[in-house]
């Protein structure tokens, strides 16, 4: 079965040429297969299982011999908390690399499998990680910290802030 | 002799490798009990300054005119111990050594009761013959300041540069027409890149400006007679021969390239070839766009289990200049194992890799397969491990990694000079740690390929390692060997010849003595200088006319006698 | 005319072999070692790869055969302050420092020590156990004479003792010594300072100094050697037990960009040889080895790791652990990898852990380096000769280097290269004192 990153790559040879690039950009070239990105990534703490195609050095692996066959899940289950990135012993920086690739997926219609701000729209995380925090943290989405980025979160105590110091209540934060 | 013998015994606990199974308390108690043993000690490492100095306080205090050392092995430690007896004043050859660790406590381990009696067995005979031994000197003779270095490569050369530099005469022999050996073939060296002509032509060109070298080519060895300092060859050259008067000999064969005929394709596809065809056939490196290397070929497997130590080096060069002339091309290396040891080629890796070469790694048990159409290879296919699918590669040019193979001749070398092979077909060093340039026969040297695949540095230093070890000798001027030799009683030698043809050094030889009628017999005769005293004539000897100095008839029946 | 005599630098194996050659070709040899015995990394060892030898069997004939030889000097406990001239023509000044035990006088008896109140930790021993403030740095130590450590001597901190030279009957001891300055002139300076282990206390994910039964491989081979001491048992921090199984990972501060680069070379065939000597000791015992690459390429090697598999009850799984966590209650390290053979990640228990430690060039290498004016390269190695046919020249004419200075590289490799630099030092004086290519 085919992955939308296949299909995406096959439609437009330049995402290949960008994705390679951001592997460059982020040494994915150096990894080693040592394992010890997957030995130390949380996700399996978080959702309770081990599969092989998710975990970070599968996704780099797979990447250096054809960036279209990774699953649409495997995108999105990074935490980006860079564990990987700090423990690499050749200097491989997922985390940067999974921040810049989820962009570049959502810039090309990518939408399905993440999280927006409610206020402005921005890429916030993705939506397997939104539920796990909404169940863990017992929030049934109502809680401003799963919902607005913290752009727009910024924005609004800025707003309180100048209100306190008696300006005219708007700041011009974004 | 009417002085009385005086036995002084130490034994040694090794630490726990003889105290830790053998009673050693105990059987110096019983060694106070044998005849002549005027002191018995135990030391916790006889062969530390304290016992050393022990055994020499106790020669000067106590008059002891026989030392009887119990503890590992005589082949590290009986120089050792004989010196200490020198040292003390006392004959170094009224020194006998028993084997409490290789001949008791190791082979008898979780039997702790048995091997102190054996111990202690051991330690009787030993007073035994101890007691039966004559102080003797030790032979010198003379040593010719001349080298034979055979091989005219990287390693040869270097080793002639170096003696010749000291002032040493060097023959070089060398059975191509050129000298330079497997180098001529390289293309680039690793890790600068420079041309191989760039290292190799400079040498070349010393060696044969310097006026204390000889260079033979087109020459091969026929015949080596002699030991060291002393040794007497024969070379073939330009249709004829000639003889040489060398004091030692240094063996730099090389070894030779492996061919995997019928291996991934190599001989079927025009495209499929190894690291060191490559080199020397294709000039250009920017012709291709799609590189496939297969590692491991013909190496660290049922054919051969060696690691070939620097190819995986070679392929990495190879790669990384592919991959220099063209950016754009997919160079891939299959492997089992990067063997980049070490800090610069631990770098060199990781340059390959920020240039974009890819590594896939395969499992012995699942090989690469090569396929293509008519003559030529176009894809590679290979299970990669590590992501546990099959992937499939587009090749214009699939290189084999071979490791090197040992040269031919080496079997034949190894019958004419007496030098041991390994079981890989390479030659064999004395001492894989501490003497690894040695053969056992004196003043033969081995450095180079001929000895394990080794790359230029490692050549280098081995070629000057062996240099080092043959100055010696020839700096001293003279070689000491030992007593303990064997010798014939022409009285009772029947010249059956058993003894000469078995001798592994060449010791024994035919002489002429006056017969009773008038007439000349031949007769056995052992050249001590030659003779290592391993025994093998006299215990071949028909007719009881061969005495090895050291373990006479006498003393063994000695030791045997103490047994009841 | 060059002087017929040469400084070597550092007392391992690799000096030791190189002073042994230069000896015996004739010329006078000096060799300085800053411990108060000469030995090196190698006296640590229990055995070695791949013959197993017993490694103090092996190097206490050649340290004898070096105090012994009428052409050596043994500087021990001592420095070099500078070197100054040309090649062939050395100044060298050497600092010697005071033992406080007369090496004419001392037997090495070992009876000050006994009576010695002080307990110190032992360097020798990787801090597994303790020695005295006065002391023999190992039981084969060349010389044999004891040393007074004036760190931790009671005397010399002000306070009140004097036991050592009361229980002496050789009457060596001698608190009044003073350090000496030796000036010797030599040809030529060979570099062998060898090799120290990097801390891996920052490598916190492996739990070395907080998690006990987490050991280096220096103190696993001094535990495992029948002269250290526990006398050859392995017994777990912990509690003291014997220990059923084993695990030993490779390439900690090796081969990583957070630490050290480089790899460190003889880690893969060490471990394996730890392995194998701990299942000789307890035949019940197996051992796990977590590797990246089995880098066994020298001669004999590969065999030495097949026999390992098959007779010594060896595992090796390819993985980097990323991190160790201890159970509370048997104190047991728990690994937790990902099998990249296998893709699954994993979580195993072992009784004891071992850590192949990065091994560095000398602490001392730098100050040394710069004392004698020879570069080094950013990991503090000796820099690279320039030439490629003279790969043991330095950035200083008529000093060369040999040994783990260079390059990481084991016994037989600094074997070769030690007579290598011997040779390069008599071409050297030889050729009053041009080197040449």
């Amino acid at each position: 079965m085919e992955t939308a990153l296949e299909r995406n790559c096959a439609e437009s040879p330049d995402l290949r040429s960008e994705i390679r690039t951001l592997m460059d950009a982020n040494h994915l070239n150096l990894c080693l297969e040592c394992g010890k990105c997957s030995a130390v990534c949380p996700m399996v703490n978080f959702y309770g299982e081990y599969v092989h195609t998710r975990c970070t050095r599968s996704v780099v692996e797979r990447l250096c011999f054809d960036p279209g066959g990774i699953s649409d899940e495997a995108l999105w289950y990074c935490w980006a908390c860079k564990e990987c990135t700090f423990f690499c012993p050749s200097g491989v920086d997922f985390q940067n690399f999974m921040t810049a690739f989820r962009e570049l997926m959502v810039a090309h219609g990518h939408r399905d499998h993440a999280h927006f701000c409610s206020v402005c729209g921005a890429y916030m995380m993705p939506k397997k990680q939104r539920d796990y925090l909404e169940t863990t943290m017992n929030l049934n989405g109502n809680s401003e910290l799963l919902w607005e980025c913290p752009n727009c979160k910024k924005g609004k105590y800025l707003n309180v802030l100048y209100k306190l110091a008696g300006g005219n209540g708007k700041s011009s934060h974004r | 002799m009417s002085k009385a013998i005086r036995v002084g015994v130490f034994v040694c606990h090794c630490g726990s490798n003889i105290g830790g199974i053998v009673n050693v308390p105990d059987v110096v108690e019983y060694a106070k009990t044998l005849p002549w043993v005027e002191w018995a000690e135990g030391n916790l490492y006889t062969c530390s300054e304290d016992g050393l100095s022990s055994i020499r306080n106790k020669i000067d205090e106590l008059h002891l005119n026989r030392v009887v050392v119990a503890s590992c092995t005589p082949r590290t430690h009986e120089t050792l111990f004989r010196k200490n007896c020198q040292r003390a004043g006392l004959n170094k050859y009224l020194f006998e050594f028993v084997n409490l660790r290789e001949h008791c406590s190791w082979v008898h381990m979780g039997k702790s009761d048995e091997a102190t009696l054996k111990a202690k067995d051991l330690v009787r005979m030993g007073v035994a013959k101890v007691s039966l031994l004559k102080p003797q000197e030790d032979l010198a003779t003379e040593v010719t300041r001349s080298t034979l270095v055979l091989g005219g490569g990287v390693s040869g050369l270097t080793a002639a540069l170096a003696l010749a530099n000291q002032g040493y005469l060097v023959e070089v022999v060398e059975k191509e027409d050129e000298l330079g050996g497997l180098l001529r073939f390289v293309n680039r060296v690793f890790p600068t890149h420079r041309s191989s002509a760039e290292l190799l032509n400079p040498l070349i060109d010393a060696v044969l400006a310097h006026r204390n070298i000889r260079v033979h080519l087109g020459s091969e060895l026929v015949e080596v007679k002699g030991f060291v300092g002393n040794f007497s060859a024969v070379i073939r050259e330009n249709g004829g021969s000639r003889d040489l008067n060398v004091g030692t000999i240094i063996v730099a064969v090389g070894a030779q390239a492996h061919k995997p005929e019928g291996a991934f394709g190599y001989g079927r596809f025009e495209n499929v070839m190894t690291q060191l065809d490559f080199e020397t056939q294709c000039g250009r490196y920017d012709r291709f766009k799609r590189v496939v290397m297969i590692n491991c070929v013909g190496a660290r497997d049922e054919e051969r289990s060696y690691c070939g130590r620097f190819c995986c080096i070679v392929a990495l060069k190879n790669a990384l200049l592919v991959k220099e002339a063209n950016p754009q091309a997919e160079v891939t290396i299959l492997q089992r194992d990067v063997m980049a040891v070490g800090r610069l080629y631990e770098d060199y890796y990781r340059r390959a890799l920020e240039k974009g070469v890819r590594f896939v790694r395969y499992r012995k048990a699942e090989p690469p397969r090569v396929e293509g159409a008519g003559t030529r290879a176009e894809k590679v296919r290979v299970l990669h491990t590590l992501m546990g699918k099959e992937i499939e590669l587009d090749a214009d040019l699939v290189l084999l990694t071979t490791p090197l193979v040992p040269a031919e001749d080496n079997a034949a070398l190894s019958r004419m000079m007496k030098i041991p092979l390994g079981m890989d077909g390479f030659f064999l060093e004395a001492h894989q740690k501490l003497r690894p340039v040695e053969f056992p026969a004196d003043g033969i040297f081995v450095a180079g390929c001929a000895r394990y695949p080794a790359e230029i540095t490692e050549s280098i230093g081995q070629a000057l390692a062996a240099a080092a070890k043959a100055a010696i000798p020839m700096a001293r001027g003279k070689v000491v060997s030992e007593a303990f030799v064997a010798e014939v009683d022409p009285g009772l030698c029947s010249a059956c010849g058993r003894c000469v043809s078995v001798c592994p050094f060449g010791a024994v030889d035919w002489a002429e003595v006056p017969a009773p009628d008038r007439k000349k017999r031949s007769v056995a005769r052992v050249n001590p200088a030659e003779c290592k005293g391993c025994g093998l004539c006299a215990s071949s000897c028909l007719s009881g006319a061969i005495r090895l100095s050291g373990f006479t008839d006498e003393q063994i029946f000695a030791m045997i006698a103490t047994q009841r | 005319m060059a002087q017929k005599s040469v400084l070597i630098l550092g007392g391992g194996i690799a000096g030791i072999q190189s002073a042994i050659d230069l000896a015996n070709m004739g010329n006078r040899v000096y060799l300085v070692e800053k411990k108060p015995s000469i030995g090196g990394r190698m006296a640590q060892l229990d055995k070695t790869f791949p013959t197993n030898d017993c490694a103090m069997c092996i190097l206490a004939p050649k340290m004898i055969e070096c105090a012994n030889h009428e052409n050596i000097t043994l500087l021990t406990y001592s420095e070099v302050l500078e070197v100054e001239g040309d090649p062939g023509r050395f100044k060298v000044k050497v600092l010697k420092k005071a033992r406080y035990v007369e090496e004419d006088k001392c037997v090495g008896c070992g009876e000050c020590a006994e009576k010695c109140p002080t307990k110190v930790e032992d360097e020798f021993n990787a801090g597994l156990g303790q020695r005295k403030a006065i002391y023999k740095y190992f039981p084969q130590a060349v010389p044999s004479t004891y040393v007074i450590d004036p760190e931790h001597c009671r005397i010399f901190k002000g306070k009140k003792c004097g036991i050592c030279q009361k229980t002496c009957k050789a009457r060596a001891i001698n608190y009044e010594q003073k350090d000496q300055e030796l000036t010797l002139e030599v040809g030529a300076v060979i570099m062998a300072t060898g090799f120290d282990l990097y801390d891996v206390r920052p490598l916190t994910e492996y739990g070395w100094g907080t998690i006990k039964n987490v050991l280096t491989a220096m103190q696993f081979e001094r535990m495992i050697c029948a002269s250290g001491p526990t006398h050859g048992h392995l017994k777990r921090p912990s509690d003291g037990k014997e220990p059923k199984n084993l695990a030993f990972i490779q390439c900690v501060g090796s081969r990583d960009v957070r630490h050290k680069r480089y790899c460190s070379a003889v880690c893969c065939m060490h471990a394996t040889k730890e392995a194998v000597l701990a299942h000789e000791h307890y035949p019940a015992l197996s051992s796990t080895i977590f590797f990246m690459d089995m880098r066994a390429v020298g001669k004999g090697f590969q065999d030495y790791i097949q026999r390992a598999k098959t007779e010594y009850a060896v595992e090796y799984i390819r993985a980097r652990p990323g991190r160790i966590t201890e159970n509370e209650a048997s104190g047991n390290p728990v690994i937790h990898f990902e099998d990249t053979t296998t893709r699954q990640l994993m979580s195993r228990e072992y009784d004891m852990v071992i850590l192949s430690q990065a091994l560095v060039p000398s602490e001392s290498n730098a100050a040394v380096a710069e004392k004698i004016g020879v570069g080094l390269d950013d990991f503090g190695f000796v820099s690279p000769s320039e030439d490629p046919l003279n790969p043991f020249a330095t950035t200083r004419g008529g000093i060369v280097a040999c040994g783990f200075c260079q390059s990481p590289m084991d016994v037989p490799d600094s074997v070769v290269r030690a007579s290598a630099a011997a040779s390069k030092v008599a071409e050297i004086l030889a050729s009053n004192g041009s080197e040449r290519a």
